[in-house]
């Protein structure tokens, strides 16, 4: 059971998708994830194009707009194994505030986030990532805003699981990918990779220099400690921490919602009220 | 036809709005037909609240804006609604309060002052001065006593005091037997239903099976939001309040694509922020529902107040090319059989389905025959599909075959201009190929529409409208021989034929908007020449509003 399509992505030579794509086709098969039961949602972007290069269900929407795709998806019908996929700009630019709301709902989803520090498709504007200083085709004297941190605004809203990888350590990206896919709610992965066209500061020799997995550093590290979790997704320049950096088991939403606990599955329920019955309220 | 308007009017928080319902309630299930309409400021308490009921022996679809009675409970209030008094119309105030003296008036008002407050606090409850005023109301028209006291109980239930006391102030309003003439009204046992447009759509929505809900709150839309979300245990439907409206519609679509049955709901602000999720809808063909209960706008407008100003946006609505329906119901009746109807055609065309709702008709009761609920609305048009399953197969009327995922097919849907697998695509053959492919469904919609509502085409004057301006038309047209009407409830495709009866005619629209929209559109198929009078002050067409408009123009 293959998850790839057999075709030649429109991607650029060398770019950071082609290995996610593969890491992620053999994460899923390892796994063995059913396809019948598997749905990716994607928005706008090259990081969006994913799903037409895998043999897979899909929802390529609007740019910034996966997540209330996604969510929708699986309240209606939970048996769907749902990944909510897109770049730095779709997901914490223009669509910041569902990624807010969706770690609010803690619905059952697993969210991979191309984070190359740089809008590709639109030709290397500046992302919600980018570094202050650097210089872009949009903000030519360097980006005056300060980066948003991912992994630390999903730890101050409590997300279920927050995870970082890198494209360049396939066994790595199993391992957090997976374990992602597992935990139930809303499970963030934040996938550090190089734009080689666009970004000429975070190159794949940037990532791999200072990349380290939290676990392999510390034995001791705790996922379920908050704060050490928050200090932790706060390094960034000389050491970026990976790995699972935050993990909890609070209840999802279809765990705590009065109609979905009981397990019913919208997408299969028809109408079967008595209107004449109905009707007797208002009289 | 008979009929009298009473108004009640006070400032918001003076619990008018749940005496207004037990009036109304009460009158109608006493054998009286019912029109009620609210008129109230954007905000919790202060302000003017004016809540109207008109009751006749058969059911009337508009108010009448001058009343007959006012009760009113505060100075400012009596004062903001001397516009509506006519040379008949009787005052009552509470004399225990502070009120309106003969110099607040520069014509002579029959004014009648009784002491509610201590009524009600004699009867042991001093704040059920409005459930003396009821009471009061109730006795002149000969309601029976046990209606609004079985009312009384449902709304205090389990609190024994204040029933008791609530009930003793309900039978003082009683004994002051008010000394008010009304006209006689036949009353009989009915069969009728008491319903607003909130209602309509919302019970609807439920027949049809709409199992998932999202939308962000906005005035006047969010009752049927918050009614769907008081059904939700009892049918199983999921209600989620959106971060936004742009997460409320691609929630919405994203469950209608994963098979529910589903609603968006909101007002025209939050409507047009919905816009790319329209066309989303259109171009990965997923059957979308909307309601959007119009208000006065531009930008945040008039919150509370109601207007037919959203027409051409909504037709309009999203970018780029694709079919869509919409519709605009009469009456709370329509509310319900249109609503159905819209889930059906956004299933079996896989297209967006638009609800154009208005203040007025989500806030108005009515009195109403059974909706009909239609069992062949509830087809889905699901295909099981297979491996070979092709979302986007190229059919002759441009209905592809829907899947939906979890079964045999591998559901592949994009945004983008893609193939028939779902795929994106630069080949600009197919591109061709798929906006025919959506194109062509038009035809087949045109031949679901119903013929609009005609009267009198023969008259010298032939109005032209749309929604929940037919109650206000019809009863200006019947009052008279001069004057007929065309009136539409599905205004989105329109079928050009009507143009053959039409040609020649005297035409005027009468629509809630400044430009016409309806005349616009109706002349952009048509051809027709229409002229057009219009109401954008924020209050409901009625149909003396109407008679005194065209006498205006000179056109009657």
């Amino acid at each position: 059971m293959s998850y790839l399509r057999e075709v030649e992505p429109a991607w650029c030579p060398g770019c950071g998708n082609f290995p996610l794509r593969m890491n992620l086709a053999s994460t899923l098969e390892e796994m063995g994830v059913e396809k019948s039961h598997f749905i990716m949602v994607t928005g706008i972007g090259q990081a969006a194009k994913m799903p037409h290069y895998l043999d897979i269900n899909f929802f390529n929407g609007l740019h910034g707009r996966s997540l209330p795709v996604a969510f929708a998806i699986k309240a209606v019908n939970p048996e769907l194994t749902v990944i909510a996929e897109s770049g730095d700009g779709d997901m914490y630019g223009e669509g910041g505030n569902h990624f807010i709301h969706g770690i609010r709902r803690n619905f059952d989803v697993t969210v991979l986030i191309h984070d190359n520090q740089i809008y590709g498709l639109t030709k290397g504007q500046g992302s919600p990532t980018t570094r202050k200083g650097q210089k872009t085709s949009s903000q030519l004297q360097g980006v005056i805003n300060e980066p948003l941190n991912p992994l630390a605004l999903a730890i101050t809203m409590d997300a279920a699981f927050v995870g970082r990888t890198f494209i360049g350590d396939k066994e790595h990206f199993r391992k957090v990918v997976s374990a992602a896919i597992k935990h139930k709610g809303f499970s963030v992965v934040d996938i550090m990779q190089p734009c080689v066209t666009f970004n000429k500061v975070n190159t794949f020799k940037y990532y791999k220099d200072r990349l380290y997995d939290v676990h392999e550093k510390d034995a001791s590290y705790d996922p379920t400690d908050k704060v050490k979790a928050f200090e932790t997704a706060l390094e960034w320049d000389d050491k970026i921490p990976m790995g699972i950096l935050y993990q909890n088991e609070k209840p999802t939403y279809h765990e705590l919602h009065p109609v979905l606990k009981k397990g019913v599955i919208l997408s299969k329920e028809r109408s079967s009220i008595d209107v004449s019955t109905e009707l007797e309220a208002f009289r | 036809m008979r009929d009298f308007v009473i108004a009640l009017s006070g400032e918001a928080g003076q619990g008018l709005n749940t005496i207004g319902d037990m009036l109304a309630l009460s009158l109608f299930r006493n054998g009286y037909c019912i029109f009620t309409d609210k008129s109230y400021h954007s905000r919790i308490r202060g302000g003017e609240y004016v809540y109207r009921i008109r009751i006749s022996d058969s059911p009337l679809y508009s108010m009448r804006q001058e009343f007959d009675l006012i009760v009113s409970l505060s100075k400012s209030t009596t004062i903001s609604q001397l516009q509506y008094f006519h040379d008949g119309t009787k005052l009552i105030y509470d004399s225990d309060s502070d009120h309106v003296s003969s110099k607040d008036f520069d014509f002579e008002v029959k004014a009648m002052g009784f002491p509610f407050k201590s009524i009600a606090k004699e009867a042991g409850e001093p704040r059920a001065q409005n459930v003396v005023a009821l009471g009061g109301i109730l006795g002149l028209f000969n309601v029976k006593r046990e209606i609004p006291s079985k009312l009384i109980e449902e709304t205090f239930s389990g609190k024994e005091e204040i029933i008791k006391a609530n009930l003793e102030a309900l039978k003082r309003g009683y004994d002051l037997s008010l000394p008010i003439e009304i006209p006689r009204l036949d009353v009989q046992e009915h069969n009728y239903y008491l319903m607003n447009g909130t209602e309509g759509t919302g019970l609807g929505a439920i027949a049809a099976g709409c199992k998932f809900l999202a939308a962000y709150p906005m005035t006047p839309g969010t009752g049927v939001m918050t009614f769907l979300a008081s059904n939700s245990e009892k049918h199983g439907i999921v209600v989620e309040q959106a971060e936004d409206e742009i997460a409320a519609v691609n929630m919405v679509i994203g469950g209608a694509f994963a098979g529910a049955r589903s609603l968006v709901t909101t007002s025209g602000g939050g409507f047009a922020l919905m816009q790319e999720g329209v066309s989303l809808a259109a171009m990965t063909e997923t059957p979308l529902v909307m309601v959007d209960a119009q208000r006065p706008a531009p930008a945040t407008g008039l919150p509370t107040r109601t207007a037919q100003e959203d027409l051409l946006f909504v037709v309009n609505a999203g970018h780029g090319e694709f079919p869509k329906y919409v519709v605009s119901p009469r009456t709370p009746k329509e509310t319900f059989e249109l609503t159905e109807k819209a889930f059906y055609i956004a299933d079996k065309y896989q297209i967006p389905s638009i609800i154009l709702l208005t203040e007025s008709l989500v806030d108005s009761s009515a009195t109403i025959e059974a909706p009909i609920h239609k069992e062949e609305f509830l087809q889905r048009f699901i295909t099981e599909g297979n491996e070979e399953y092709r979302r986007y197969e190229i059919t002759e009327n441009g209905i592809s075959p829907r899947a939906i995922p979890g079964g045999k097919a591998t559901v592949r849907v994009d945004s983008d201009e893609h193939d028939e697998a779902g795929y994106i695509t630069e080949d600009l053959e197919i591109r061709s190929k798929m906006v025919d492919k959506r194109m062509k469904k038009m035809e087949g919609l045109l031949g679901e529409l119903s013929a609009p509502a005609k009267f009198n085409l023969d008259a010298p004057l032939v109005l032209v409208g749309w929604g929940d301006s037919w109650g206000a038309i019809d009863e200006f047209a019947m009052s008279r021989k001069d004057v007929g009407y065309v009136h539409y409830s599905e205004v989105f495709p329109i079928d050009p034929s009507i143009k053959e009866e039409l040609e020649g005619k005297k035409l005027c629209s009468i629509e809630g908007n400044f430009t016409g929209q309806f005349a616009t559109l109706l002349r952009s198929v048509t051809g027709l020449q229409i002229d057009h009078v219009g109401r954008y002050d924020g209050r409901p067409i009625s149909a003396n509003w109407i008679e005194r408009s065209l006498k205006k123009e000179g056109m009657i």
